[in-house]
C-alpha cells in the first residue's frame, strides 16, 4: 500500500485522531526542528527559516466523518450519532468498525418486503438506524457507549487510476504534508505545518492553532467535491477528477487572498502545473478558521474527491502529483 | 459449517447468471452424490438410498443484483434491480459489473448539492442512482444487459453471528449442503436441488421438477430476523429454524419436524402463513400432481441489502433438524 492508502486505512473520527496523529509522527519526527502536540491533539512541527520574517501556517486535517455510539438498546442493537456531516442517505446498508478493536458491525435496514411502498419514499431517519454488532443483550452493548465507528472501506485501485476509500478527505492533505516535510524544505520564513483535529465538527483545531500562532499567510491543504459524474451541467460539476487540484476563490467560511491566489495561478502556469478553480461558493475548511482567527491571508489548494463523505470516496490518483506541486509552488511563490 | 459457508460466500451467483457457483457446487458434491447441472442451470445431485422414499432438498443459489439499462457517454452506467431490491440501501454499495470481464465501481447518485431542498428529504429512487467504474468512455466490454453483483464479504461478528451480501440464501443453500456432506443412516434417495432464478419468479425449481419424480421435499429458505422495528414480523436469532406452518405446508411433515425438534432438543420457531409462503415451496409443493411439502427457514436480518445477518448457530440447528428428518422422521 501507498502511503495514501495507508492512511485513508487508518481510524480518526473527529476527536479521536490518535491513531493518525500517531503514524503522521512517525513519518515527518526526523525532518523538522520540533514536533509538539497540544492540549486539543493538534501535531504541528515546526522549521526555522533562514530569516524568519514571515510565519507561514500549512494545514491539514487529521480527522474523518464517522459515529459515535450514543445508545445501547434491548436485544443488544446500538444507536449512533453521525459525527461530521454527511448524506444520511449513505447510511442502510453500511459496514461499519468499531472503537479501538475495529469490531464489524453493520448498519441494516428493514427488509423491503416488510415495508409500504409510502415507507420507501422516504429516506429511513437517523433515530430508526441501528448498529447491528451482533450483541445479544443490552448489558453486552453497553460497554460501546462513546466508542466511536468508522466507515469499514479499504482502499480499492479501480478504473483508469482511480483509487476507492474512506477519509481521503482528509488524508490527502496530511499526505501531501508529510511529502513535503520529508523533503527537508529551507524557506525563509519560519514554516509551521499543522496536522488539526476536529475540522469536520467545525474546524475546531485549526482554530486554536491558528489563534495561537497568529500566521501571516494560512495555506490548507484539503479534498473537495468533485461532482462530474453526477449528471449536472458543466458549471455544477464543482471540480473535475483528472484535471488537477482546484484553488477556491471564495467558500462559505474563507475569502482566498486575491493577490497570493493569482500569483499562484500564474506561477503554476508557467511551470505547466495543470490546477482548476473550484466552481462553487458553498463548504467550509480550516481556512475559515485560520483566517478569522490567525487573523491570516489564506490560500486553498484542494484535491477533487468524488463521493466525498462517504465510504466510497474517490481520488484520481494521477491528480497527486500536481496537488503536491502546486502546494511547492505556493510557497516559492510566498518565498 | 463456517467453512462450507465461506466456501459459498465467494461466489456471487446474480438470478439468471448463476453458472461459476453451479458448476463449483456440483463439482464438489461430485465426491458423495451424483452431481450435475441441468439445461435451466439448477444444481441436481443424486444420493441413492437402499429403498425408501424419494426425498426432495432444495435451496435457491441465486441472489439479488442489479442489470445496467444504459450506459451514458461519459461511461456512467444506469441501473435497474435483478430481483427485489430497495433503493434505499444501494448508495455508497461497492459492486463488480460482469461484463465480458469483471469491473469493480461504487454507486454514487446525483450529489446533494444538486438536488433542491425538497429532493432532499426524499429517498433516493433507482433512477437517481448510477454505477461508476472510474473510466470516462463507455467499455466495449460492458453492455446493456449485464449483471451485477454486490459486495459484501462474509465477516464474523459477536456471538457467533456473521454478516454478507446475499447470505439469502446462501445460508440456506450451505446448510444443505453440509446436509449431503453428512448425511449416513438415510435410506431414502435424497435429490439436492440448487434451483436458479428464485428471485425472479421461482422458475428454477419449477424447470427441475418436470424432470425427476420426487416423494416429498424440503425447502430451506430465509425469514425475517428480528430488528428494532419489526419485532412481529420476525424471529429472533439462535432461536433454531422457523417450521412453516399453514396450508402450503404438509401437516404430518410439519409434525414430524416438531416431534424430532423436541426429542433431539433442537431449538426452532413456528412460521405461521396463511397462503403463499413466498418462496419455492409454493411451486414444488403444486407440482407432478401435489408434493408434500415443509419449509424451514433461518432467520436473517436486514433481507435484500448487502449487509444481512445469520447466526451461524441457527444454520447449525437446521442442518440437524435435517439430519435428523432424513435418518429417521420420513412417515410412510
Amino acid at each position: 500500500m501507498t502511503l495514501w492508502e495507508e492512511l485513508t486505512a487508518l481510524d480518526g473520527v473527529s476527536g479521536c485522531e490518535a491513531a493518525v496523529r500517531k503514524r503522521i509522527e512517525q513519518e515527518i519526527a526526523t525532518y523538522c526542528d520540533s514536533v509538539t502536540v497540544d492540549s486539543m491533539g493538534n501535531l504541528v512541527a515546526f522549521c526555522k527559516g533562514t530569516r524568519s520574517d514571515k510565519k507561514v501556517l500549512l494545514s491539514a486535517h487529521m480527522d474523518e466523518v464517522g459515529f459515535v455510539v450514543s445508545r445501547a438498546c434491548e436485544n443488544g442493537f446500538l444507536q449512533v450519532q453521525t459525527v461530521g456531516g454527511f448524506d444520511p442517505r449513505l447510511l442502510p446498508g453500511t459496514r461499519v468498525r468499531l472503537g479501538e478493536e475495529q469490531i464489524p458491525g453493520v448498519i441494516g435496514a428493514k427488509a423491503v418486503h416488510l415495508t409500504s411502498e409510502e415507507e420507501r419514499e422516504t429516506p429511513i431517519p437517523l433515530s430508526k438506524l441501528y448498529l447491528d454488532i451482533g450483541a445479544k443483550s443490552k448489558g453486552e452493548a453497553e460497554r460501546f457507549l462513546g466508542c466511536y465507528a468508522t466507515f469499514d472501506s479499504p482502499p480499492v485501485r479501480f478504473g483508469d487510476g482511480l483509487l476507492k476509500a474512506k477519509a481521503l478527505d482528509d488524508r490527502v492533505g496530511c499526505g501531501a504534508l508529510i511529502c513535503l516535510l520529508q523533503q527537508k524544505p529551507l524557506f525563509p520564513f519560519d514554516l509551521y505545518v499543522c496536522f488539526a483535529v476536529q475540522e469536520e465538527i467545525g474546524l475546531c483545531g485549526a482554530r486554536a492553532v491558528a489563534e495561537r500562532l497568529q500566521p501571516d499567510i494560512g495555506i490548507v491543504m484539503e479534498a473537495t467535491t468533485c461532482a462530474d459524474k453526477g449528471g449536472g451541467k458543466p458549471h455544477e460539476l464543482v471540480t473535475r477528477l483528472g484535471e488537477g487540484p482546484a484553488l477556491s476563490i471564495l467558500d462559505g467560511a474563507s475569502y482566498t487572498d486575491v493577490a497570493l491566489r493569482e500569483q499562484v495561478m500564474d506561477a503554476a502556469q508557467q511551470k505547466g502545473i495543470p490546477f482548476q478553480l473550484k466552481q462553487s461558493t458553498s463548504g467550509g475548511n480550516d481556512a475559515g478558521a485560520i483566517q478569522l482567527y490567525g487573523c491570516a491571508r489564506t490560500l486553498v489548494i484542494s484535491l477533487p474527491c468524488r463521493y466525498i463523505h462517504s465510504p466510497v470516496s474517490v481520488i484520481d490518483t494521477k491528480d497527486l502529483a500536481a496537488y503536491e506541486a502546486l502546494l511547492s509552488t505556493t510557497l516559492e511563490v510566498i518565498a | 459449517m463456517e467453512q462450507v459457508l465461506q466456501w459459498i460466500c465467494d461466489f456471487t451467483a446474480v438470478s439468471g447468471q448463476e453458472t461459476a457457483l453451479a458448476q463449483a457446487l456440483a463439482e464438489r458434491l461430485g465426491s458423495v452424490a451424483e452431481a450435475s447441472v441441468d439445461s435451466f442451470g439448477n444444481v441436481v445431485a443424486i444420493r441413492q438410498g437402499t429403498g425408501g422414499k424419494t426425498i426432495l432438498l432444495d435451496a435457491h443459489l441465486d441472489e439479488i443484483g442489479l442489470v445496467v439499462r444504459k450506459i451514458e457517454e461519459n461511461g456512467t452506467l444506469r441501473i435497474l434491480g435483478n430481483g427485489g431490491v430497495d433503493p434505499r440501501v444501494l448508495l455508497g454499495c461497492e459492486v463488480t459489473v460482469y461484463g465480458e470481464k469483471p469491473y469493480y465501481g461504487v454507486i454514487g447518485a446525483t450529489p446533494p448539492h444538486l438536488q433542491t431542498a425538497e429532493q432532499q428529504k426524499k429517498a433516493l429512487r433507482m433512477e437517481d442512482l448510477s454505477v461508476d467504474v472510474g473510466l470516462a468512455h463507455p467499455q466495449p466490454e460492458i453492455r446493456v444487459g449485464d449483471r451485477i453483483g454486490f459486495h459484501g464479504s462474509l465477516k464474523r461478528l459477536q456471538n457467533n453471528r456473521v454478516t454478507g451480501k446475499s447470505l439469502d440464501n446462501k445460508a440456506g443453500l450451505a446448510t444443505l449442503v453440509w446436509v449431503m456432506e453428512h448425511l449416513e443412516h438415510c435410506p431414502h434417495t435424497v435429490v439436492f436441488l440448487a434451483s436458479c432464478q428464485e428471485e425472479l419468479g421461482c422458475t428454477g425449481a419449477a424447470a427441475a421438477l418436470r424432470q425427476r419424480e420426487v416423494d416429498a421435499a424440503l425447502v430451506v429458505d430465509v425469514t425475517h430476523g428480528e430488528t428494532p422495528g419489526a419485532e412481529e414480523q420476525s424471529f429472533s436469532l439462535d432461536s433454531g429454524p422457523a417450521i412453516g406452518m399453514g396450508p402450503a405446508l404438509h401437516p404430518e411433515m410439519v409434525a414430524s419436524l416438531r416431534r424430532l425438534a423436541e426429542q433431539k432438543k433442537i431449538p426452532y420457531t413456528l412460521e405461521v402463513m396463511g397462503g403463499a409462503t413466498g418462496t419455492n415451496t409454493d411451486v414444488i409443493r403444486l407440482a407432478q400432481g401435489g408434493i408434500p411439502s415443509a419449509l424451514l427457514s433461518i432467520p436473517l436480518r436486514y433481507m435484500h441489502t448487502p449487509v444481512e445477518v445469520v447466526s451461524l448457530a441457527d444454520m447449525q440447528a437446521t442442518a440437524d433438524l435435517l439430519l435428523a428428518y432424513l435418518e429417521k422422521g420420513v412417515l410412510g
